[in-house]
Protein backbone atom coordinates (compact mmCIF):
# COMPACT_ATOMS: atom_id res chain seq x y z
CA UNK A 1 0.00 0.00 0.00
CA UNK A 2 2.94 2.21 0.84
CA UNK A 3 4.99 1.68 -2.34
CA UNK A 4 1.91 2.05 -4.31
CA UNK A 5 0.99 5.62 -2.55
CA UNK A 6 4.59 6.23 -3.05
CA UNK A 7 4.74 5.65 -6.97
CA UNK A 8 1.61 7.36 -7.50
CA UNK A 9 3.11 10.38 -5.83
CA UNK A 10 5.19 10.34 -8.25
CA UNK A 11 2.88 10.36 -11.24
CA UNK A 12 0.75 13.11 -9.26
CA UNK A 13 3.65 15.24 -9.27
CA UNK A 14 4.32 14.96 -12.85
CA UNK A 15 0.89 15.95 -13.63
CA UNK A 16 0.86 18.65 -11.94
CA UNK A 17 3.81 20.20 -13.02
CA UNK A 18 2.88 19.22 -16.56
CA UNK A 19 0.01 21.25 -16.12
CA UNK A 20 1.52 23.89 -14.52
CA UNK A 21 4.29 24.76 -17.08
CA UNK A 22 1.34 24.61 -19.96
CA UNK A 23 -0.53 27.14 -17.95
CA UNK A 24 2.46 29.24 -17.76
CA UNK A 25 2.49 29.63 -21.28
CA UNK A 26 6.22 28.83 -21.17
CA UNK A 27 5.44 26.60 -24.11
CA UNK A 28 2.80 27.57 -26.39
CA UNK A 29 -0.13 25.95 -25.00
CA UNK A 30 -1.86 25.21 -28.26
CA UNK A 31 1.14 23.12 -28.91
CA UNK A 32 1.36 21.71 -25.43
CA UNK A 33 -2.54 21.10 -23.47
CA UNK A 34 -2.38 21.11 -20.18
CA UNK A 35 -3.58 17.52 -18.53
CA UNK A 36 -6.50 18.49 -17.57
CA UNK A 37 -7.20 18.83 -21.55
CA UNK A 38 -6.08 16.07 -22.73
CA UNK A 39 -7.75 13.94 -20.00
CA UNK A 40 -11.11 15.71 -20.97
CA UNK A 41 -9.92 14.76 -24.61
CA UNK A 42 -9.84 11.35 -23.62
CA UNK A 43 -12.69 11.03 -21.68
CA UNK A 44 -15.37 12.20 -24.88
CA UNK A 45 -13.14 9.90 -26.92
CA UNK A 46 -14.35 7.00 -24.77
CA UNK A 47 -17.47 8.19 -24.59
CA UNK A 48 -18.14 8.65 -28.67
CA UNK A 49 -17.01 5.00 -28.61
CA UNK A 50 -14.38 5.72 -30.68
CA UNK A 51 -11.24 5.38 -27.85
CA UNK A 52 -12.64 1.96 -27.28
CA UNK A 53 -11.99 0.82 -31.11
CA UNK A 54 -9.24 2.02 -31.24
CA UNK A 55 -7.70 0.28 -28.75
CA UNK A 56 -9.09 -3.29 -28.87
CA UNK A 57 -7.78 -3.23 -32.76
CA UNK A 58 -4.38 -1.78 -31.67
CA UNK A 59 -4.19 -4.70 -28.78
CA UNK A 60 -5.30 -7.24 -31.01
CA UNK A 61 -2.75 -6.75 -33.60
CA UNK A 62 0.21 -6.70 -30.88
CA UNK A 63 -1.33 -10.11 -29.08
CA UNK A 64 -1.36 -11.36 -32.41
CA UNK A 65 2.07 -10.23 -33.25
CA UNK A 66 3.59 -11.18 -29.52
CA UNK A 67 2.51 -14.55 -29.63
CA UNK A 68 3.11 -15.67 -33.14
CA UNK A 69 6.76 -13.91 -32.99
CA UNK A 70 7.26 -15.19 -29.79
CA UNK A 71 6.49 -18.73 -30.81
CA UNK A 72 8.69 -18.51 -33.64
CA UNK A 73 11.53 -16.67 -32.01
CA UNK A 74 11.23 -19.65 -28.97
CA UNK A 75 11.05 -22.81 -31.48
CA UNK A 76 14.12 -21.26 -34.10
CA UNK A 77 16.11 -20.20 -30.97
CA UNK A 78 15.31 -23.86 -29.02
CA UNK A 79 16.51 -25.24 -32.51
CA UNK A 80 19.74 -23.18 -33.31
CA UNK A 81 20.90 -23.50 -29.38
CA UNK A 82 21.19 -27.40 -29.14
CA UNK A 83 21.47 -27.98 -32.82
CA UNK A 84 24.98 -27.53 -34.02
CA UNK A 85 23.98 -27.96 -37.20
CA UNK A 86 20.88 -25.98 -36.96
CA UNK A 87 22.95 -23.36 -35.67
CA UNK A 88 25.32 -23.59 -38.43
CA UNK A 89 23.03 -22.88 -40.58
CA UNK A 90 20.15 -20.41 -39.11
CA UNK A 91 22.04 -18.11 -37.00
CA UNK A 92 24.47 -16.28 -40.04
CA UNK A 93 20.38 -15.82 -41.79
CA UNK A 94 18.82 -14.50 -38.29
CA UNK A 95 22.22 -12.48 -37.77
CA UNK A 96 22.34 -10.77 -41.39
CA UNK A 97 18.42 -9.76 -40.78
CA UNK A 98 18.14 -8.94 -37.08
CA UNK A 99 19.90 -5.41 -37.82
CA UNK A 100 17.42 -4.18 -40.13
CA UNK A 101 15.38 -1.59 -38.45
CA UNK A 102 11.56 -2.69 -38.26
CA UNK A 103 10.61 0.65 -39.37
CA UNK A 104 12.81 0.81 -42.45
CA UNK A 105 9.96 -2.47 -42.90
CA UNK A 106 6.98 -0.57 -42.87
CA UNK A 107 6.59 0.46 -46.42
CA UNK A 108 7.71 -3.02 -47.88
CA UNK A 109 4.76 -4.49 -45.45
CA UNK A 110 2.39 -1.87 -46.69
CA UNK A 111 3.46 -2.87 -50.55
CA UNK A 112 3.15 -6.66 -49.70
CA UNK A 113 0.55 -7.12 -47.18
CA UNK A 114 -1.57 -3.58 -47.51
CA UNK A 115 -2.91 -1.97 -44.65
CA UNK A 116 -5.14 -4.38 -43.61
CA UNK A 117 -4.00 -6.65 -40.29
CA UNK A 118 -1.74 -8.86 -42.00
CA UNK A 119 1.17 -6.02 -42.28
CA UNK A 120 0.74 -4.73 -38.63
CA UNK A 121 0.70 -8.31 -37.26
CA UNK A 122 4.18 -9.31 -39.95
CA UNK A 123 5.51 -5.75 -38.25
CA UNK A 124 5.11 -6.58 -34.86
CA UNK A 125 5.79 -10.29 -35.73
CA UNK A 126 9.46 -9.13 -36.70
CA UNK A 127 9.79 -6.62 -34.20
CA UNK A 128 9.45 -9.32 -31.68
CA UNK A 129 11.26 -12.54 -33.41
CA UNK A 130 14.63 -11.22 -32.89
CA UNK A 131 14.99 -10.33 -29.06
CA UNK A 132 12.93 -13.72 -28.39
CA UNK A 133 15.33 -15.66 -30.17
CA UNK A 134 18.37 -14.33 -28.92
CA UNK A 135 17.47 -14.68 -25.82
CA UNK A 136 16.32 -17.88 -26.35
CA UNK A 137 19.37 -19.03 -28.14
CA UNK A 138 21.42 -17.62 -25.45
CA UNK A 139 19.01 -19.08 -22.48
CA UNK A 140 19.70 -22.27 -24.28
CA UNK A 141 23.32 -22.93 -25.62
CA UNK A 142 24.07 -21.67 -22.28
CA UNK A 143 22.83 -24.43 -19.80
CA UNK A 144 25.18 -25.58 -17.84
CA UNK A 145 26.82 -28.68 -19.34
CA UNK A 146 27.34 -30.45 -16.00
CA UNK A 147 23.16 -30.16 -15.62
CA UNK A 148 22.89 -32.06 -18.76
CA UNK A 149 25.39 -34.53 -18.02
CA UNK A 150 24.13 -35.47 -14.67
CA UNK A 151 20.84 -35.75 -16.20
CA UNK A 152 21.62 -37.68 -18.84
CA UNK A 153 23.55 -40.56 -16.35
CA UNK A 154 20.73 -41.56 -14.52
CA UNK A 155 19.33 -41.99 -18.11
CA UNK A 156 16.59 -39.67 -18.48
CA UNK A 157 14.77 -39.22 -21.71
CA UNK A 158 15.22 -36.40 -24.12
CA UNK A 159 11.94 -34.74 -23.64
CA UNK A 160 12.53 -35.15 -20.03
CA UNK A 161 15.83 -33.77 -20.77
CA UNK A 162 14.00 -30.22 -22.59
CA UNK A 163 11.05 -29.84 -20.03
CA UNK A 164 12.64 -30.63 -16.69
CA UNK A 165 16.46 -29.53 -17.30
CA UNK A 166 17.14 -27.23 -20.32
CA UNK A 167 13.98 -25.32 -20.08
CA UNK A 168 14.12 -23.98 -16.51
CA UNK A 169 17.85 -23.49 -16.34
CA UNK A 170 17.35 -21.26 -19.87
CA UNK A 171 14.07 -19.67 -18.14
CA UNK A 172 15.49 -16.48 -16.84
CA UNK A 173 17.11 -15.43 -19.94
CA UNK A 174 13.59 -16.40 -22.40
CA UNK A 175 11.60 -14.43 -19.82
CA UNK A 176 13.94 -10.80 -19.79
CA UNK A 177 13.68 -11.73 -23.93
CA UNK A 178 9.88 -11.84 -23.67
CA UNK A 179 9.48 -8.94 -21.62
CA UNK A 180 11.77 -6.97 -23.63
CA UNK A 181 9.25 -7.50 -26.32
CA UNK A 182 6.32 -6.19 -25.30
CA UNK A 183 7.33 -2.72 -25.41
CA UNK A 184 8.95 -3.49 -28.83
CA UNK A 185 5.64 -4.63 -29.71
CA UNK A 186 4.19 -1.56 -29.13
CA UNK A 187 6.86 0.64 -30.32
CA UNK A 188 6.42 -1.22 -33.83
CA UNK A 189 2.72 -1.19 -33.55
CA UNK A 190 2.57 2.64 -33.71
CA UNK A 191 5.03 2.80 -36.71
CA UNK A 192 2.37 0.32 -38.48
CA UNK A 193 -0.09 2.09 -37.65
CA UNK A 194 1.03 5.48 -38.17
CA UNK A 195 1.52 4.16 -41.36
CA UNK A 196 -1.35 3.92 -42.93
CA UNK A 197 -4.35 1.97 -41.35
CA UNK A 198 -8.16 2.32 -40.57
CA UNK A 199 -8.04 2.55 -36.98
CA UNK A 200 -6.46 1.74 -34.12
CA UNK A 201 -3.87 4.11 -30.77
CA UNK A 202 -0.93 4.85 -33.80
CA UNK A 203 -3.52 5.88 -36.75
CA UNK A 204 -5.20 8.52 -34.70
CA UNK A 205 -1.85 9.56 -33.61
CA UNK A 206 -0.72 9.96 -36.96
CA UNK A 207 -4.50 11.86 -38.10
CA UNK A 208 -4.69 13.99 -35.14
CA UNK A 209 -0.99 15.31 -35.23
CA UNK A 210 -1.78 16.25 -38.96
CA UNK A 211 -4.81 18.04 -38.11
CA UNK A 212 -3.68 19.76 -35.29
CA UNK A 213 -5.85 18.60 -32.41
CA UNK A 214 -2.48 17.71 -30.33
CA UNK A 215 -4.99 17.04 -26.89
CA UNK A 216 -5.99 14.25 -28.66
CA UNK A 217 -2.88 13.60 -30.01
CA UNK A 218 -1.63 13.24 -26.77
CA UNK A 219 -3.89 11.52 -24.61
CA UNK A 220 -3.91 9.12 -27.55
CA UNK A 221 0.43 8.75 -26.67
CA UNK A 222 -0.56 8.43 -22.97
CA UNK A 223 -2.43 5.85 -23.68
CA UNK A 224 -0.05 4.06 -25.42
CA UNK A 225 2.11 4.46 -22.48
CA UNK A 226 -0.78 2.91 -20.46
CA UNK A 227 -1.35 0.27 -22.67
CA UNK A 228 2.98 -1.00 -22.81
CA UNK A 229 2.49 -0.53 -18.85
CA UNK A 230 -0.52 -2.87 -18.17
CA UNK A 231 0.87 -5.47 -20.89
CA UNK A 232 4.12 -5.42 -18.68
CA UNK A 233 2.14 -5.86 -15.49
CA UNK A 234 -0.02 -8.63 -16.83
CA UNK A 235 2.95 -10.40 -18.13
CA UNK A 236 4.50 -10.20 -14.73
CA UNK A 237 1.36 -11.18 -13.42
CA UNK A 238 0.93 -14.17 -15.67
CA UNK A 239 4.65 -15.55 -14.89
CA UNK A 240 4.54 -14.97 -11.32
CA UNK A 241 1.26 -17.68 -11.77
CA UNK A 242 2.68 -20.01 -14.25
CA UNK A 243 5.89 -20.21 -12.39
CA UNK A 244 5.29 -19.26 -8.51
CA UNK A 245 9.09 -19.91 -7.89
CA UNK A 246 9.97 -17.47 -10.47
CA UNK A 247 8.03 -14.20 -9.18
CA UNK A 248 11.03 -12.74 -6.93
CA UNK A 249 13.13 -12.21 -10.06
CA UNK A 250 9.77 -10.92 -12.40
CA UNK A 251 9.53 -8.05 -9.83
CA UNK A 252 12.86 -7.35 -9.85
CA UNK A 253 13.02 -6.66 -12.97
CA UNK B 1 64.22 40.05 -29.56
CA UNK B 2 60.85 40.09 -27.72
CA UNK B 3 59.95 43.77 -29.65
CA UNK B 4 60.74 41.61 -33.12
CA UNK B 5 58.27 38.60 -32.59
CA UNK B 6 55.84 41.12 -31.06
CA UNK B 7 56.35 43.40 -34.51
CA UNK B 8 55.88 39.92 -36.83
CA UNK B 9 53.02 38.70 -34.94
CA UNK B 10 51.11 42.24 -35.49
CA UNK B 11 52.07 42.21 -38.96
CA UNK B 12 50.25 38.98 -39.16
CA UNK B 13 47.30 40.01 -37.32
CA UNK B 14 46.72 43.00 -39.26
CA UNK B 15 47.32 41.21 -42.48
CA UNK B 16 44.64 38.49 -41.56
CA UNK B 17 42.27 41.24 -40.88
CA UNK B 18 42.52 42.72 -44.28
CA UNK B 19 42.47 39.44 -46.22
CA UNK B 20 39.04 38.72 -43.87
CA UNK B 21 37.67 42.42 -44.75
CA UNK B 22 38.36 41.91 -48.78
CA UNK B 23 36.23 38.43 -48.80
CA UNK B 24 33.64 39.96 -47.05
CA UNK B 25 30.61 40.56 -49.15
CA UNK B 26 29.69 44.47 -50.06
CA UNK B 27 26.05 43.82 -48.92
CA UNK B 28 25.88 41.85 -45.53
CA UNK B 29 25.10 38.34 -46.01
CA UNK B 30 22.03 36.95 -44.47
CA UNK B 31 21.41 33.06 -44.10
CA UNK B 32 17.72 31.61 -44.48
CA UNK B 33 16.71 27.85 -43.78
CA UNK B 34 13.83 27.41 -46.41
CA UNK B 35 11.38 24.10 -46.19
CA UNK B 36 9.88 23.06 -49.49
CA UNK B 37 7.08 20.41 -50.27
CA UNK B 38 7.92 18.43 -53.01
CA UNK B 39 5.80 18.82 -55.59
CA UNK B 40 4.78 20.36 -59.36
CA UNK B 41 3.60 23.28 -57.44
CA UNK B 42 7.34 24.16 -55.96
CA UNK B 43 8.40 24.09 -59.31
CA UNK B 44 9.46 27.94 -59.03
CA UNK B 45 10.85 27.51 -55.83
CA UNK B 46 12.76 24.69 -57.78
CA UNK B 47 14.32 27.01 -60.51
CA UNK B 48 15.15 29.71 -57.15
CA UNK B 49 17.38 26.91 -55.99
CA UNK B 50 18.74 25.41 -59.57
CA UNK B 51 19.27 29.41 -60.41
CA UNK B 52 20.82 30.05 -57.27
CA UNK B 53 18.74 33.89 -57.84
CA UNK B 54 19.49 34.10 -53.88
CA UNK B 55 22.93 34.62 -54.54
CA UNK B 56 21.97 38.30 -56.12
CA UNK B 57 20.25 38.82 -52.77
CA UNK B 58 23.12 38.05 -50.62
CA UNK B 59 21.23 35.11 -49.06
CA UNK B 60 22.48 32.06 -48.32
CA UNK B 61 19.55 29.26 -48.14
CA UNK B 62 20.23 25.49 -46.68
CA UNK B 63 16.81 24.16 -48.33
CA UNK B 64 15.07 21.08 -47.21
CA UNK B 65 12.67 19.05 -48.80
CA UNK B 66 9.53 17.93 -47.26
CA UNK B 67 6.91 15.12 -48.72
CA UNK B 68 4.33 17.93 -47.92
CA UNK B 69 3.96 21.56 -47.07
CA UNK B 70 2.10 20.37 -43.85
CA UNK B 71 5.23 18.68 -42.27
CA UNK B 72 7.60 21.74 -43.40
CA UNK B 73 4.72 23.63 -41.30
CA UNK B 74 6.22 21.75 -38.04
CA UNK B 75 9.50 22.22 -38.65
CA UNK B 76 8.44 26.32 -39.23
CA UNK B 77 6.20 26.24 -36.06
CA UNK B 78 9.00 24.43 -33.99
CA UNK B 79 11.02 27.23 -35.33
CA UNK B 80 13.70 24.86 -37.02
CA UNK B 81 13.14 26.84 -40.75
CA UNK B 82 12.66 30.19 -41.26
CA UNK B 83 10.20 30.44 -44.14
CA UNK B 84 8.53 27.31 -46.02
CA UNK B 85 6.31 27.04 -48.85
CA UNK B 86 2.66 25.25 -48.20
CA UNK B 87 -0.69 24.96 -49.48
CA UNK B 88 -3.59 26.69 -47.76
CA UNK B 89 -4.96 23.80 -46.14
CA UNK B 90 -1.79 23.14 -43.37
CA UNK B 91 -2.00 26.70 -42.73
CA UNK B 92 -5.81 27.14 -41.89
CA UNK B 93 -4.83 24.25 -39.84
CA UNK B 94 -2.00 25.56 -37.87
CA UNK B 95 -3.51 29.18 -37.07
CA UNK B 96 -5.80 27.39 -35.15
CA UNK B 97 -2.83 26.30 -32.41
CA UNK B 98 -0.24 28.62 -33.69
CA UNK B 99 -1.70 32.19 -34.83
CA UNK B 100 1.60 33.68 -35.51
CA UNK B 101 1.90 32.19 -39.08
CA UNK B 102 2.05 34.94 -42.16
CA UNK B 103 2.04 34.09 -45.63
CA UNK B 104 3.84 36.53 -47.56
CA UNK B 105 3.18 35.85 -51.01
CA UNK B 106 1.63 33.20 -53.06
CA UNK B 107 3.50 31.58 -55.93
CA UNK B 108 0.93 29.49 -57.48
CA UNK B 109 -2.49 28.71 -58.09
CA UNK B 110 -4.09 25.93 -59.94
CA UNK B 111 -7.38 24.55 -59.78
CA UNK B 112 -6.48 21.30 -61.29
CA UNK B 113 -3.46 19.56 -58.92
CA UNK B 114 -5.26 17.90 -56.97
CA UNK B 115 -6.89 14.58 -58.32
CA UNK B 116 -8.66 11.55 -57.31
CA UNK B 117 -7.19 8.54 -59.24
CA UNK B 118 -9.03 5.17 -58.74
CA UNK B 119 -9.16 1.70 -59.56
CA UNK B 120 -11.79 0.22 -62.58
CA UNK B 121 -11.38 -3.26 -61.07
CA UNK B 122 -13.35 -1.89 -58.03
CA UNK B 123 -15.97 -0.83 -59.94
CA UNK B 124 -15.12 3.17 -60.23
CA UNK B 125 -15.96 4.36 -63.78
CA UNK B 126 -16.91 7.42 -62.83
CA UNK B 127 -17.21 10.00 -59.38
CA UNK B 128 -20.50 8.38 -58.31
CA UNK B 129 -19.30 5.03 -58.18
CA UNK B 130 -16.54 6.40 -54.83
CA UNK B 131 -19.65 5.63 -52.74
CA UNK B 132 -18.88 3.37 -50.28
CA UNK B 133 -15.01 3.13 -51.44
CA UNK B 134 -12.21 3.40 -49.35
CA UNK B 135 -10.20 6.46 -50.25
CA UNK B 136 -6.32 7.32 -48.91
CA UNK B 137 -6.38 11.15 -48.05
CA UNK B 138 -2.71 12.73 -46.50
CA UNK B 139 -4.86 14.37 -43.88
CA UNK B 140 -4.27 17.68 -42.96
CA UNK B 141 -3.31 18.95 -46.80
CA UNK B 142 -4.95 20.72 -49.20
CA UNK B 143 -6.16 17.08 -50.47
CA UNK B 144 -7.93 16.31 -47.67
CA UNK B 145 -9.91 19.83 -48.51
CA UNK B 146 -10.39 18.59 -52.07
CA UNK B 147 -11.62 15.14 -50.92
CA UNK B 148 -14.23 16.46 -49.24
CA UNK B 149 -15.50 19.18 -51.14
CA UNK B 150 -15.38 16.59 -54.43
CA UNK B 151 -17.33 14.24 -52.74
CA UNK B 152 -19.68 16.58 -51.57
CA UNK B 153 -20.31 18.09 -55.11
CA UNK B 154 -21.26 14.69 -56.05
CA UNK B 155 -23.92 14.56 -53.55
CA UNK B 156 -22.09 12.60 -51.13
CA UNK B 157 -21.01 13.06 -47.38
CA UNK B 158 -17.97 12.32 -45.42
CA UNK B 159 -19.66 9.34 -43.82
CA UNK B 160 -20.52 7.98 -47.27
CA UNK B 161 -16.91 6.88 -48.38
CA UNK B 162 -14.16 6.00 -45.64
CA UNK B 163 -11.43 8.04 -45.56
CA UNK B 164 -7.48 6.52 -44.85
CA UNK B 165 -4.91 8.71 -43.82
CA UNK B 166 -1.87 8.10 -45.96
CA UNK B 167 1.06 9.78 -46.37
CA UNK B 168 1.25 10.31 -50.68
CA UNK B 169 4.18 8.61 -51.14
CA UNK B 170 2.34 5.41 -49.74
CA UNK B 171 -0.31 5.95 -51.49
CA UNK B 172 0.77 4.47 -54.90
CA UNK B 173 1.51 1.63 -53.23
CA UNK B 174 -1.55 0.81 -51.22
CA UNK B 175 -3.59 1.57 -54.34
CA UNK B 176 -1.68 -1.19 -56.33
CA UNK B 177 -2.07 -3.85 -54.05
CA UNK B 178 -5.70 -3.03 -53.04
CA UNK B 179 -5.80 -2.11 -49.92
CA UNK B 180 -7.69 0.94 -51.08
CA UNK B 181 -10.24 2.17 -53.63
CA UNK B 182 -8.95 5.49 -54.53
CA UNK B 183 -6.85 8.15 -53.72
CA UNK B 184 -6.60 11.92 -53.58
CA UNK B 185 -3.50 13.78 -53.82
CA UNK B 186 -1.13 16.38 -55.69
CA UNK B 187 1.42 15.44 -58.65
CA UNK B 188 3.85 13.76 -58.82
CA UNK B 189 1.70 11.07 -57.13
CA UNK B 190 -1.11 11.12 -59.17
CA UNK B 191 0.80 10.26 -62.15
CA UNK B 192 3.30 7.55 -60.22
CA UNK B 193 -0.35 6.05 -59.90
CA UNK B 194 -1.23 6.20 -63.44
CA UNK B 195 2.29 4.83 -64.18
CA UNK B 196 2.06 1.96 -61.53
CA UNK B 197 -1.72 1.30 -62.54
CA UNK B 198 -1.73 1.83 -66.45
CA UNK B 199 -4.99 1.18 -68.07
CA UNK B 200 -6.66 -0.12 -64.79
CA UNK B 201 -6.78 3.34 -62.99
CA UNK B 202 -9.20 6.25 -63.29
CA UNK B 203 -8.65 9.74 -62.91
CA UNK B 204 -11.26 12.49 -62.27
CA UNK B 205 -10.42 16.22 -61.63
CA UNK B 206 -13.24 18.66 -61.10
CA UNK B 207 -11.82 22.55 -61.64
CA UNK B 208 -15.04 24.51 -60.04
CA UNK B 209 -14.58 23.34 -56.21
CA UNK B 210 -11.31 24.84 -55.18
CA UNK B 211 -8.14 26.68 -56.32
CA UNK B 212 -5.37 25.73 -54.64
CA UNK B 213 -2.86 28.09 -53.65
CA UNK B 214 1.03 27.45 -52.42
CA UNK B 215 2.49 29.72 -50.39
CA UNK B 216 5.69 31.43 -48.94
CA UNK B 217 4.84 31.08 -45.27
CA UNK B 218 6.91 32.63 -42.19
CA UNK B 219 6.37 33.27 -38.62
CA UNK B 220 5.73 36.59 -37.27
CA UNK B 221 9.12 36.45 -35.01
CA UNK B 222 10.68 36.29 -38.15
CA UNK B 223 9.23 38.65 -40.03
CA UNK B 224 9.95 41.17 -37.37
CA UNK B 225 14.09 40.20 -36.34
CA UNK B 226 14.65 40.10 -40.46
CA UNK B 227 11.93 42.32 -42.69
CA UNK B 228 14.96 42.64 -44.87
CA UNK B 229 15.74 39.14 -45.13
CA UNK B 230 11.96 38.75 -46.00
CA UNK B 231 12.27 41.10 -49.08
CA UNK B 232 15.20 39.65 -50.65
CA UNK B 233 14.13 36.27 -50.59
CA UNK B 234 10.55 37.56 -51.93
CA UNK B 235 12.81 39.36 -54.63
CA UNK B 236 14.52 36.24 -55.92
CA UNK B 237 11.51 34.47 -55.76
CA UNK B 238 9.80 36.72 -58.04
CA UNK B 239 12.60 36.09 -60.09
CA UNK B 240 12.31 32.48 -60.13
CA UNK B 241 8.72 32.40 -61.01
CA UNK B 242 9.59 34.86 -64.07
CA UNK B 243 12.35 32.13 -65.07
CA UNK B 244 10.29 29.23 -64.76
CA UNK B 245 7.62 31.64 -66.99
CA UNK B 246 10.05 32.71 -69.95
CA UNK B 247 11.86 28.91 -69.94
CA UNK B 248 9.47 26.47 -70.12
CA UNK B 249 11.88 23.83 -71.47
CA UNK B 250 14.58 24.58 -68.36
CA UNK B 251 12.01 24.79 -65.78
CA UNK B 252 10.71 21.45 -66.83
CA UNK B 253 14.22 19.80 -66.85
CA UNK B 254 14.82 21.69 -63.65
CA UNK B 255 11.02 20.19 -62.04
CA UNK B 256 11.75 17.14 -63.71
CA UNK B 257 15.18 16.42 -61.72
CA UNK B 258 13.79 17.28 -58.61
CA UNK B 259 10.19 15.00 -58.36
CA UNK B 260 11.34 12.33 -61.17
CA UNK B 261 8.75 12.75 -63.02
CA UNK B 262 9.70 12.82 -67.36
CA UNK B 263 9.78 15.66 -68.96
CA UNK B 264 6.65 14.46 -71.48
CA UNK B 265 4.32 13.91 -68.54
CA UNK B 266 5.76 17.30 -67.20
CA UNK B 267 4.84 19.11 -70.77
CA UNK B 268 1.29 17.63 -70.77
CA UNK B 269 0.32 19.11 -66.52
CA UNK B 270 2.21 22.07 -66.46
CA UNK B 271 -0.29 24.46 -68.14
CA UNK B 272 -2.68 23.30 -65.09
CA UNK B 273 -0.50 25.50 -62.47
CA UNK B 274 -0.48 29.43 -63.05
CA UNK B 275 2.86 30.44 -61.73
CA UNK B 276 3.08 33.91 -60.06
CA UNK B 277 3.47 35.70 -57.30
CA UNK B 278 0.77 37.30 -55.74
CA UNK B 279 -1.29 38.25 -52.83
CA UNK B 280 -4.88 38.23 -54.01
CA UNK B 281 -8.51 38.12 -52.72
CA UNK B 282 -8.51 34.55 -53.35
CA UNK B 283 -6.12 33.63 -51.19
CA UNK B 284 -8.22 35.73 -48.48
CA UNK B 285 -11.59 33.86 -49.27
CA UNK B 286 -9.79 30.44 -49.61
CA UNK B 287 -8.40 30.74 -46.18
CA UNK B 288 -11.59 31.56 -44.78
CA UNK B 289 -13.54 29.21 -46.88
CA UNK B 290 -11.27 25.93 -45.28
CA UNK B 291 -11.56 28.12 -42.03
CA UNK B 292 -15.36 27.53 -42.14
CA UNK B 293 -15.42 23.88 -43.44
CA UNK B 294 -12.47 22.64 -40.05
CA UNK B 295 -15.34 25.18 -37.92
CA UNK B 296 -18.05 23.30 -38.87
CA UNK B 297 -16.13 19.98 -38.89
CA UNK B 298 -13.73 19.57 -35.95
CA UNK B 299 -13.71 20.69 -32.53
CA UNK B 300 -10.22 22.50 -33.12
CA UNK B 301 -11.61 25.62 -33.17
CA UNK B 302 -13.94 25.20 -29.74
CA UNK B 303 -14.38 27.88 -28.11
CA UNK B 304 -12.58 30.04 -30.77
CA UNK B 305 -13.54 32.40 -33.40
CA UNK B 306 -12.31 32.33 -36.68
CA UNK B 307 -8.96 34.48 -36.86
CA UNK B 308 -9.42 37.59 -39.38
CA UNK B 309 -7.59 36.29 -42.24
CA UNK B 310 -6.80 39.15 -43.77
CA UNK B 311 -4.16 39.79 -40.76
CA UNK B 312 -2.28 36.35 -41.87
CA UNK B 313 -1.35 38.25 -44.82
CA UNK B 314 2.00 40.37 -44.56
CA UNK B 315 1.61 42.44 -47.89
CA UNK B 316 4.05 45.34 -47.33
CA UNK B 317 7.39 43.85 -48.48
CA UNK B 318 5.33 42.22 -51.85
CA UNK B 319 4.05 45.71 -52.15
CA UNK B 320 7.17 47.33 -52.53
CA UNK B 321 8.82 44.86 -54.78
CA UNK B 322 6.08 44.11 -56.75
CA UNK B 323 2.96 46.48 -56.30
CA UNK B 324 1.04 45.21 -59.22
CA UNK B 325 1.07 41.40 -57.94
CA UNK B 326 -0.43 42.85 -54.53
CA UNK B 327 -4.76 43.15 -55.06
CA UNK B 328 -6.05 42.76 -51.54
CA UNK B 329 -7.36 46.19 -49.92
Amino acid sequence: MRQFALRSTGIIFLLILWELVSRTNLIDPGLFPPPSQVISALVSLTLSGQLPKDVFASVLRAVAGFVLGSIAGLFVGAVSGRIRAFDAVLTPVVQVLRPIPVIALVPLAIVWFGLGEASKIFLVFWGVFFPVWVSSYLGISRVDKNYIWAARSIGIRREKLWLQVIVPAALPTIITGLRTSISLAFIVLVAAEMAGSYLGVGYRISAYHLVFQIDKMMGYIVLMGALGFIADRTFAYLVNRALPWYQLSVNQD
Amino acid sequence: MVFRNFKLMLGILILVLVVSGCGRVSEEESRVTLGQGMGVLNAPIFVTNKMNFWESQSLQVNVRPFVAGRLALDSLIAGDIDIATIGDTPVVYGLFKHPNLRIIATVMESNRDEKVIARRDAGIDSPDDLKGKRIGVFFGTAGEYYAIRFIEAQGLSKEDVSFINLKAPDMVAALSNGSIDAYVSWEPHVQNGLRALGDNAVVFVNPDIYTETWNLVTTVEFFNNSPETVRRVLRAVVRGVEYTNANRKEAIDITEEQLGLSRDVLDSIWDDYDFKVVLSENLVTTLKNQGEWIQASSDLSKGKSLPDYRQVIIDQPLREILPVAVSIP
